[in-house]
């Protein structure tokens, strides 16, 4: 059967300017059959945007879905593996040292220790903080494993190691908005060296 | 050719296949039978001598999630593995290779999937070329159809010998307890034509080491 292109209304330089084939007699135009072409084109294409959505219903799963559940009463909650005895927050159900599932629930924190930080020079698109503010590591008291979080409360350029911090929470916050000096004195290197 | 050494499989896993699976991650879906074909060998993971995972990161709708099923198998201190967007045959393949090159003298295989939080017929879709055609959306069923057609054009094969194939893969089945679908079933509508109902496979989630 013979077949030819049906141009979409609008064309934008694209596979889908093509809109289907239809069924063509030969009568329309002249049947030129196929023709030698140089392979050269006065305007190439040079970038496509080919526009695609998808929708997806995420299910974090057991143990990330206790540590969302505990967050909505303010607590931290992580999970322990029986076999290294490390604490991972957030949990994801397996220890990727030793490969085994993480079941015993724990609750650390909620204060916590700076293990290491940036400085954040550049304005992030919708995100209304003042820079230069400072993103950190902390690993919470119990956690073997550092989260980050900005810091706030302390101006940008005194955030140190071994900086002990707490968290803030806003009204209707589903996780702390930042974390802020708790007074206390630096934790000792030696406490948090492993998590650096 | 015959290959260079003998590959035997000595364990197998797989889990129920379901629907959906909404209360469990990648990795706490795999783990188990992961688990349960380790200690069937009696391996450790640092025993063995390459990991091959296969598996699609669009169906969970995010990069790299294949690293969070790896968090099953214990990675760390880091060990000799691999990855195929993928399915488990390709995965499989690739461990096969390493065993026939001598590169590695024990594998360990294993594919997943949860197509349950998408449209999988969408989903798929974006694994085609950028260019040509995956801004025509074309589904994995259309995909097949076509190539189901060219087989019925070129006079390799017609409708009811394609239901054959399905059927006798679904009677097979009966004596696999973890199948979604067991015996026959309707041969139905068309979904795309010429495949039917009774052609297309069930969608679900499950995972096989």
């Amino acid at each position: 059967m013979r077949v030819r292109v049906r141009w979409a209304a609008e064309r934008v330089g694209a596979i889908t300017d093509i809109a289907c084939f239809e069924p063509y007699d030969g009568t329309r135009g002249a049947d030129r059959g196929p023709q030698a072409h140089a392979g050269e084109f006065d305007e190439p294409v040079t970038g496509i945007v080919a526009p695609a959505r998808l929708d997806y219903t995420y299910s974090p799963g057991r143990a990330q879905s206790a540590y969302l559940h505990a967050l909505t009463d303010r607590k931290t909650v992580g999970e322990r593996c029986p076999a290294c005895r490390k604490v991972y927050i957030p949990p994801r159900g397996a220890c990727p040292t030793c490969g085994v599932a993480t079941e015993e629930r724990v609750e650390v924190g909620p204060r916590g220790t700076v293990t290491t930080y940036c400085i954040v020079n550049i304005k992030a698109k919708n995100l209304d903080i003042e820079v230069p503010y400072v993103y950190a590591h902390i690993a919470l008291d119990g956690a073997d494993l550092a989260l980050h979080a900005r810091i706030a409360g302390i101006p940008y350029d005194e955030v140190r190691m071994g900086l002990r911090v707490e968290p803030v929470w806003t009204d209707g916050g589903r996780y702390p908005d930042h974390y802020r000096p708790t007074g206390e004195p630096d934790a000792d290197y030696d406490t948090y060296k492993e998590l650096v | 050719m015959r290959p260079v050494r003998d590959v035997a499989v000595v364990a197998f896993g797989q889990t129920d296949h379901l629907r959906s699976t909404d209360e469990i991650s990648e990795v706490e879906m795999l783990m188990p039978v992961l688990h349960e074909v380790l200690a069937a060998t009696g391996l450790k993971t640092s025993d063995i001598g390459f990991t091959c995972s296969g598996s699609s990161d669009y169906l969970a709708g995010r990069a790299f999630s294949f690293t969070m099923a790896l968090d099953g198998v214990g990675a760390w201190p880091p060990i000799s593995e691999s990855h195929v967007e993928m399915d488990g045959a390709w995965a499989l393949y690739e461990a096969w290779t390493k065993l026939q090159t001598g590169e590695a003298d024990t594998a360990l295989v294993y594919s997943y999937g949860k197509t349950s939080p998408g449209s999988v017929r969408d989903v798929l879709t974006r694994q085609l070329d950028p260019y040509y055609v995956a801004p025509l959306w074309p589904d994995s069923v259309a995909l097949a159809a076509l190539q189901a057609q060219a087989l019925i054009d070129a006079g390799a094969a017609d409708e009811p010998a394609l239901a054959g194939i399905a059927h006798r893969s679904r009677t097979d089945a009966t004596a696999n307890p973890h199948a979604r679908l067991r015996g026959s079933v309707a041969q139905g509508e068309y979904v795309v034509r010429p495949l039917r109902t009774g052609d297309c496979p069930p969608v679900g989630d499950g995972a096989a080491p």
